[in-house]
């Protein structure tokens, strides 16, 4: 996405008449803000932004935080009605703090004890609080059957995505992991959600009805780690020119979030937003066993023959996370792991691509 | 004007390296010891449950090395000079703690403690992150009734609410001497060295037997007010030496090469204003018996205006309020490398400075002596620079 397209996603979303919140993390309940009659939008890396991040920020600060920072000081957001500011890694949380127009900036807190007996009420309460500002700002009621249908439209939303992902479960997998990814990150511009649904399900047939274009012999990898929006082009593309394929992507733009599944049967549809957020198996928890829970289970599913652990340059949770996933998968799994840090730029593109045909190789 | 010293100063320079032998000779008598990292860590509770309590900062670059085999390399040096020091055993703190409490303050250290839980035994105590009474609360105290429970359970005591109640009315009994110290900075020249300040800060906490601390602190206070009014002053008065208030988190690996140099170069430091300094001392636990010590713990915690929470308007307040009390020249930030928290919230230190209309100047540096040159260079520009406007101001 570049930054005239999101100045158009959000015109066309005003278009409708709605309001547009934007969220630039899977922790935030969408089902919320659209039984708030809004459009909440989930923001990827945006290219063509304005620099501000090199002016309000340190050098030594993550990619998406930077991105995130310039996309909401851009002319591009000037009409977004509301930011959700989630308190999840520190990088972002802190940034949240300087952009400018705080005014539109809500902090959503995401709980992080994950073994707590509280974090659910704790998450319960937090979407009360949503609600409750929601009203003061907007003067929207949300009822508990507007979050309920949006909870069962959602749920259609993250098994479109999850269905799109399975075809990879074949041999050889039906796509190359990257097309898969890049359909995936297109749909997001699109506003409307039963359309974003068809589109996903549409790339799926197209996917299937053709032979596979992936050679027998690919290595079978899984990608997993921080959001990969900003970097997907290096890393799939290098993973699939050099004899590899992905068959899985866990990261949060894909499994991560789409596994996760709001329980319709619950007649306490707070308790079941808690439920299903409270799934996200991302490192700002701690401990974090849902990841290394779903990885296991991922490698088995997809028949994985080595995973690529992508960490974004100083994001703390996913780096120190490391060690853990290291031991998990060459020690547990028997399956071999291999970690690459790296930015949003092209500087390293080179050393990047040698260490991971190097890896494939190996398998 | 010849410069004198209370005679205990020493005492507190060297706490650190005698706090070795102090922490054996405990453990020979059978006490138990709890290591912590952090000023949200609740002392109440420790010295209700009947430990000593021990901090366990990292502060030197020789373990990082060892560190790095297990962490990212770009990681604070704190957090990775902890680490490095519990897996090669280096650190005798960390060695003789019966129990660590780590406090999920930063991504770094939330996620380090899980790594660190393999080596040691540990308590981890989840901090909320928007420090607010309606939204928060509720869920802190109940983390910190979690950290008495387990405390409980390891070493077999009962916390009750006297017990509670006496530790806390002794730990603000400390909060409000240790505030005193920096009150003397207050004073025009200041009673007090920034430095020596510092000393007493770093040294107090290991220092064990805490009456006997107490009433050592006490002496040193009471002989700087004494000296002052006396006119013996710890500086040659100067009416235009820089007032500078130094910030941040965690740079007692890295005083040497900031601090030191500032005094040095001709600048006092009248105040801290972070983890180390003010921050923590200033609003103390309620002493109402009559509610529930819980409680009162824990909202005295939630408010400690440390980076990691947000929003943090009560670090805002508090720099301002620094900033006027104690009549600043320039305001020195100190982060450590690659903590995300106290790095981008300088940005808005530096806005309030802008609004003061005082100079900020921002130091990033890590536990290794390369940039020491560097620093001295900046530090001695940013004192020019104040001291110029001093002068011109007083012509």
């Amino acid at each position: 996405m570049n930054n005239q397209n999101l100045q158009q996603l959000i015109d066309d979303c005003h278009k409708t008449g709605k309001k547009v919140a934007v969220l630039f993390c899977s922790h935030v309940p969408q089902e919320i803000l659209l039984a708030a009659d809004m459009i909440p939008l989930r923001i990827p890396y945006v290219r063509g932004v304005k620099d501000a991040a090199s002016r309000l920020l340190p050098r030594n600060v993550c990619p998406v935080v930077k991105n995130c920072c310039d996309i909401c000081e851009d002319e591009a957001l000037k009409d977004a009605d509301l930011i959700l500011a989630e308190t999840s890694c520190d990088g972002k949380r802190k940034m949240y703090e300087l952009i400018s127009r705080q005014d539109r900036v809500y902090f959503y807190q995401v709980p992080q004890g994950a073994d707590r007996h509280y974090v659910k009420p704790l998450i319960q309460s937090e979407c009360r609080f949503l609600i409750r500002e929601l009203k003061k700002r907007f003067d929207v009621d949300v009822t508990e059957e507007k979050i309920h249908s949006a909870g069962a439209l959602l749920n259609r939303e993250r098994e479109s995505i999850m269905n799109l992902m399975e075809i990879q479960r074949q041999t050889p997998p039906a796509a190359w992991g990257s097309e898969i990814f890049e359909a995936l990150e297109k749909h997001r511009t699109i506003p409307d959600i039963e359309e974003r649904i068809a589109a996903n399900i549409k790339t799926r047939d197209e996917l299937l009805s053709r032979e596979s274009p992936v050679p027998k012999r690919a290595k079978r990898i899984l990608v997993t780690g921080c959001p990969l929006s900003s970097i997907y082009q290096k890393i799939l593309h290098t993973v699939e020119e050099n004899r590899g394929v992905v068959v899985c992507i866990e990261n949060c733009e894909v499994v991560k979030s789409a596994i996760r599944h709001f329980d319709t049967e619950n007649s306490d549809v707070i308790a079941a937003l808690a439920d299903c957020y409270q799934n996200t198996a991302c490192a700002i928890m701690a401990p974090n066993d849902l990841r290394f829970r779903l990885i296991e289970r991922l490698c088995e599913e997809y028949k994985v023959d080595g995973v690529l652990d992508v960490t974004l340059q100083t994001c703390h949770p996913y780096t120190v996370e490391r060690d853990k996933m290291l031991r998990l998968c060459e020690d547990s799994l028997g399956i071999p792991y291999m970690a690459v840090e790296t930015d949003s730029s092209e500087e390293n593109s080179g050393q990047l691509a040698t260490r991971v045909a190097a890896f494939i190789e190996m398998l | 004007m010849p410069t004198s010293l209370p005679e205990h100063f020493e005492d507190f320079a060297e706490a650190r390296r005698e706090g070795f032998l102090r922490v054996k000779e405990l453990k020979d008598k059978g006490e138990n010891i709890c290591g912590a990292f952090c000023q949200y860590t609740p002392s109440e509770i420790i010295y209700a449950a009947g430990l000593y309590q021990v901090a366990l900062c990292g502060r030197s670059p020789d373990p990082i090395k060892t560190a790095e085999t297990r962490l990212p390399a770009n990681l604070c040096p704190l957090i990775k000079a902890s680490y490095g020091h519990a897996l090669e055993e280096s650190c005798p703190y960390a060695y003789f703690s019966d129990v660590v409490v780590g406090e999920t303050t930063c991504d770094g250290k939330k996620k380090m403690y899980e790594l660190l839980g393999e080596l040691k035994p540990m308590q981890v105590i989840h901090l909320p992150n928007v420090p607010d009474y309606e939204r928060s609360l509720e869920m802190w105290t109940e983390e910190i009734r979690a950290f008495a429970k387990g405390l409980e359970e390891k070493f077999n005591v009962t916390i009750t609410d006297d017990m509670l109640n006496e530790s806390i009315e002794w730990c603000n009994k400390e909060r409000i001497q240790a505030a005193r110290i920096y009150e003397l900075g207050k004073y025009d020249p200041p009673a007090i060295t920034g430095t020596k300040m510092n000393d007493i800060m770093e040294g107090e906490q290991y220092m064990f037997d805490r009456e006997a601390k107490y009433n050592k602190i006490n002496e040193i206070l009471d002989q700087c007010e004494k000296n002052w009014h006396d006119g013996i002053y710890p500086y040659e008065p100067d009416p235009n030496r820089p007032r500078l208030i130094v910030s941040g988190g965690g740079y007692g690996g890295v005083s040497a090469k900031t601090i030191n140099v500032m005094e040095e170069l001709g600048g006092a430091i009248v105040c801290y204003e972070g983890c180390c300094g003010i921050s923590s001392r200033r609003r103390l636990v309620d002493e109402d018996r009559s509610r529930d010590p819980y409680v009162r713990i824990a909202e005295k915690y939630i408010e400690v205006p440390c980076a990691v929470v947000s929003p943090n308007y009560r670090r805002m307040d508090q720099v301002r309020e620094t900033i006027k009390e104690w009549h600043a020249d320039g305001y020195v930030s100190i982060t450590l490398h690659s903590c995300n928290p106290f790095a981008i919230e300088t940005e808005n230190i530096r806005r309030v400075c802008e609004e003061m209309d005082i100079p900020l100047l921002h130091i990033e540096t890590d536990f290794y002596p390369g940039d020491a040159g560097q620093i001295r260079t900046r530090i001695e520009a940013f004192l020019e620079m104040i001291r110029m406007g001093k002068e011109a101001a007083h012509e």
